[in-house]
């Protein structure tokens, strides 16, 4: 069982997932991000907070998904994960190519486009 | 194209097998004929079961090695395992064949008498030695070959090996305590022992088969190995289309789609999935690994 709630958030749009992401309900995941991606969205900060449990079918989703987002020129970053997962991920050497923080403020920190520099009088 | 050196040695182990088997099959049923032996009668059964056992492994394995119509150039895992499956069933209707006949000797016991017992106590010898050496030679060969077939022939060389030694004890005690009344006991308890040994081999032939015989996937673990590969590589390509793995009798065939860019040579995405394939088939004992181009999800 898987709960796949999206929040937009200035530019980042948050993914929140709670539950078990397995060859069951990584498809769903998937349709979704795809989804969100057709639908023009480019920051993504993906929140484990209450995932209890990822498979290779949602490592996966990974994969294809920071894959589409480095294309595409957007930006992905994972954040709250439970030790089990990151254990996961290190091992599939997933934290090689994708960034990951322990707190969404982090995460978030790193999506935000950056404010527009205000010029300085010339003196 | 896959790995002819390997189905070569296979049938040279096998076809060895098999001539032992003809001349094991004809000393037991000369010393049947020549003696009055209940365990005699048990062996000859046992080993002309074996014998069929052995001589179909041959001829299952002549038929790949020599087939040149591409029928089995994939591997010949399934084969392999439904001989495994079929060897098992034999040994389980030999040890059948033993407790039916240790029963009846135990219910009516007599002294083992002719000239045909001193026969099968010099084949016990011989053929102990020539089964020991056989189950050495096929353990180590399934083992560098991941062959459950060979594996199975170990595991019945072994329990021909452990027959010949109980044969010759039971046949020696038999001899040896013939003025005790209870020496009449010795063969039949001692076939039910070689009994028991034929049956844990057979479950243990059947239940590896059987299980290898079911298509399934891969464990997480292998799953996980195939991913780690493809982030290492993760600037190589441009999509993940998707992964295909299968695991089918003692292989692992994994398929990995991907996208690349148009304007990459083809010299440079040959390389890439070479790489890749190289290391995945390292780490996952017995796989083969392709990799398909592909610009939409399989």
């Amino acid at each position: 069982m898987l709960t796949v709630n999206v929040a937009k958030s200035g530019e980042v749009t948050e993914v929140l997932l709670t539950g078990e992401l397995d060859g069951m309900t990584s498809p769903q995941l998937e349709q979704q991000l795809n989804r969100l991606i057709e639908a023009g969205e480019r920051r993504f900060l993906i929140r484990f907070t209450a995932l209890v449990l990822i498979t290779s079918a949602g490592l996966r989703v990974f994969l294809g998904f920071a894959k589409k987002m480095h294309k595409l020129g957007g930006k992905l970053v994972l954040c709250e994960m439970s030790a089990n997962v990151r254990g996961v991920f290190d091992t599939a050497g997933f934290s090689n190519i994708m960034t990951i923080r322990a707190t969404a403020a982090e995460g978030k920190a790193l999506l935000e486009p950056e404010p527009a520099s205000t010029p300085t009088p010339p003196l | 194209m896959f790995g002819s050196s390997g189905h070569v040695s296979k049938e040279e182990a096998a076809r060895t097998a098999v001539i032992a088997g003809v001349i094991d099959v004809l000393v037991t049923l000369s010393a049947l004929i020549a003696a009055h032996s209940s365990v005699l009668l048990a062996d000859f059964f046992k080993t002309s079961l074996e014998f069929v056992a052995v001589l179909l492994s041959w001829l299952a394995i002549r038929r790949i090695v020599g087939g040149s119509n591409h029928q089995f150039d994939y591997g010949i895992g399934k084969l392999e395992n439904l001989s495994s499956l079929f060897v098992g069933s034999i040994m389980l209707l030999g040890m059948l064949v033993i407790v039916v006949n240790a029963i009846a000797n135990l219910l009516n016991p007599s002294h083992i008498t002719g000239i045909g017992v001193w026969i099968s106590l010099v084949a016990q010898i011989v053929f102990g030695a020539v089964n020991g050496t056989l189950s050495w030679r096929s353990f180590r060969t399934a083992r560098a070959e991941n062959s459950p077939l060979l594996k199975s022939q170990g595991q019945l060389f072994f329990t021909r090996a452990f027959g010949n030694v109980f044969i010759l004890l039971a046949l020696g005690l038999s001899l040896l305590l013939s003025n005790f009344s209870w020496s009449v006991y010795v063969d039949p308890v001692a076939s039910l022992v070689i009994a028991a040994s034929i049956l844990v081999s057979a479950i243990g032939v059947l239940s590896s088969s059987f299980y290898d015989l079911l298509d399934r996937t891969l464990e997480e673990t292998d799953q996980i190995l195939i991913l780690r590969e493809l982030a290492k590589h993760f600037h190589d390509y441009e999509a993940l289309h998707g992964i295909r793995s299968r695991r089918a009798g003692g292989e692992v065939f994994v398929e990995v789609f991907l996208e690349f860019d148009p304007g990459e040579t083809m010299g440079k995405i040959q390389d890439v999935a070479d790489t890749l394939c190289r290391n995945i088939e390292a780490q996952i004992p017995s796989s083969r690994v392709a990799v398909a181009l592909a610009r939409e999800v399989k």
